[in-house]
Formats: structure tokens, sequence, C-alpha cells
């Protein structure tokens, strides 16, 4: 108990006042609140990048059936030519055949044999590249293709970042 | 004294009403944050689930790629499920997604807390002159193992083929 001027007299509290209650429970709802949304948030983010990822490798996989079949195809084709001719007559005649039946190929020749190549588009940024060596048979029932190579390439444009202000070194 | 006593009185239930009105503002927001933390929680299983059964797919896929479509060779490579009798390549996977071994499926077969939650199928076939795979995994609820098992909710599904030159 104390006294102040007039005499009369002040009690101390102790414990928690009036509005003190009110405070607390709004700086815990706000970080309750915050905490929801943040989590919410970073769960939907995540769930795009998945859906993207899926799209991304059903893409893929369709590109992926599509440069199969066009193989399958090729092979089929390339397995009609006549390899009695010799083999330079042989490669050449392929390379025809391959071009008047697939106009999106591309034939190489490569240390005296034949490649060709292709692209199956997987988005508009993406394709498969495929590259195929035509094999001279020896017997009648030897393949007549084998691939060397079978890649994702970039064929979208690529755009520099240069918003950021980089140091260059002086 | 007397107002003494009437002003604590006074303050005590002011401070009461106030708690009272915190408590229930408190329950109302919590009960709104909760259903959003089980929302987060809900969306992060559906793309932890749909991850996992791309990532299994993949790796089924290119299984049958690298057999050049041979189903035997293809289950050799992958290294866990079962070939079925309908020329189907089977893994089962629990809650976590771990493939679970056919000893353990045939001890539980029929409880109704079934291990298996999820299934991958690799179903292959002849087209054109190419092998060619249907791959979908698939969400499997055993909790209806007393009427058979019931397939649904499709995860991830694709077609993959493999040319034999």
């Amino acid at each position: 108990m104390t006294h102040d001027e007039g005499g009369r007299s002040m009690k101390k509290h102790s414990g928690m006042g009036t509005g003190s209650a009110s405070i607390l429970v709004i700086f815990v709802l706000l970080c309750l609140t915050t905490f929801a949304t943040l989590s919410l948030i970073s769960a939907r983010a995540d769930r795009s990048l998945s859906r993207r990822a899926a799209q991304s490798l059903s893409s893929y996989y369709d590109a992926d059936c599509r440069a199969v079949d066009l193989m399958a195809h090729l092979a089929d084709a390339l397995g009609s030519v006549d390899a009695a001719a010799g083999r330079e007559r042989y490669f050449t005649q392929c390379a025809q055949r391959a071009l008047e039946q697939f106009n999106t190929l591309q034939a190489d020749e490569a240390g005296g044999g034949l490649v060709l190549r292709y692209q199956i588009d997987i988005d508009d940024r993406r394709a498969l590249s495929v590259g195929l060596r035509v094999l001279f048979p020896a017997r009648p029932g030897d393949p007549r293709v084998e691939v060397i190579s079978w890649r994702t390439i970039q064929t979208g444009e690529w755009i520099a970042d240069e918003t950021i202000p980089l140091w260059q070194g002086d | 004294m007397a107002n003494r006593v009437r002003a604590t009185s006074s303050r005590s239930g002011l401070f009461l009403i106030e708690l009272i009105a915190a408590i229930g503002l408190f329950a109302l927001a919590s009960a709104v944050c909760v259903q959003l933390f089980a929302q987060a929680h809900l969306i992060s299983e559906e793309s932890r689930n749909l991850s996992q059964a791309m990532l299994r797919a993949q790796s089924a896929a290119e299984c049958f790629k690298a057999a050049a479509g041979d189903l035997e060779h293809a289950f050799a490579l992958l290294g866990e499920g079962d070939l079925t009798d309908e020329g189907a390549l089977v893994v089962r996977y629990d809650g976590d997604w771990r493939p679970l071994a056919r000893s353990t499926l045939e001890e539980r077969e029929g409880e109704r807390d079934h291990p298996a939650f999820f299934q991958l199928t690799l179903l292959p076939s002849q087209a054109a002159g190419v092998r060619q795979a249907h791959i979908k995994v698939e969400r499997l609820f055993a909790r209806h193992a007393e009427d058979g098992t019931c397939l649904d909710s499709i995860l991830y599904e694709l077609w993959v083929k493999a040319a034999s030159l």
C-alpha cells in the first residue's frame, strides 16, 4: 500500500491486467494464421510443380513412343533394300529410300557408312534427337540399323536474365 | 472500503468477460487454421504420391525399354514385384512406397489392415512391329478387402514402346 500526495491509497496490482489476454490471443492468432497460410501456399506450389513434372514426363514418353515407331518403320523400309549390289550402293539406296519415305530425316555419310538423324518435338522447348547408324547386313536376318544417340535437346530460344547487375570482375 | 471492493469486483468481471471473448475468438480462428493445415497436409500428400508414382512408372518404363520389351528381362531389371498369370508385372507398395514382398502379401491376404496401399501394373502388348506397355500406378484401398480388392484413383499412367531391331 502506497500513499499519494492527497493521501489516497493506491493498490499495486499483480498478475494480468485487463487487455493483456486480448493482446496475447491476437498475437497467437496472427502467428497461427500466418503459418497456416504459408503451409497452404507451399503445399499448393509443390502440387503445381509435381503436376508440371508429370506433364513433362508424359510428353517425353509420348515423343519417345513416336520416335520408336518411326525407327521401326525405318527399319522395315530399309529391310527391303537389296544388299547384294555392294556396300556403297547399298548405303546410297538406303539413303534414297529413307529420304523418300520420311521427309523429316537427315542423312549424313560418316566413316564410309550412313547415319540417319531425326527430331521429335517433346514440347515447345524440347525435342528428342535420335541418331541411327545404318548397318550393312552380312546375312539376311542381321539388324539394319543401330541407335547411336537418343537424347533430349533444347529447341526453345534461351533468353539471358540481365536484370540483376553482376560483378564483371573489374 | 465498499467502493474498493466494488472496483475490484468490477475489474475481475471485466477481465473474465474479456477472457471468455478471447477464448471464443481463439476457438473460432483456430478452427479455421486447423482446416487450412489439414488442407495443406492433404495437398502435400497428393503431390508426394504423384511424385512417387511418376518415379516408379518411369523406372518401370526404362526397365521395359532396356529389356527391349521382354517382360521377364524387365522384371529381372526392376528387381521387385511379381509376374501375374495375365502376363503383367505387378508391384505393390505400402503407405511409404516401400515395395512389398509376395510372402508378406500372401500372409496378410484378406486382413482388414492390409499393408498394400499402391500398385504399379505394367501390361505389355504387341503393336505394329514394336512392343509396347501400358504402365499404371493406382491407389489401392485395401480396407475393402472383404468385398475383394478395390482399385481406384489412378495416380499416374503412361505408354512406353520398345523396338526390337
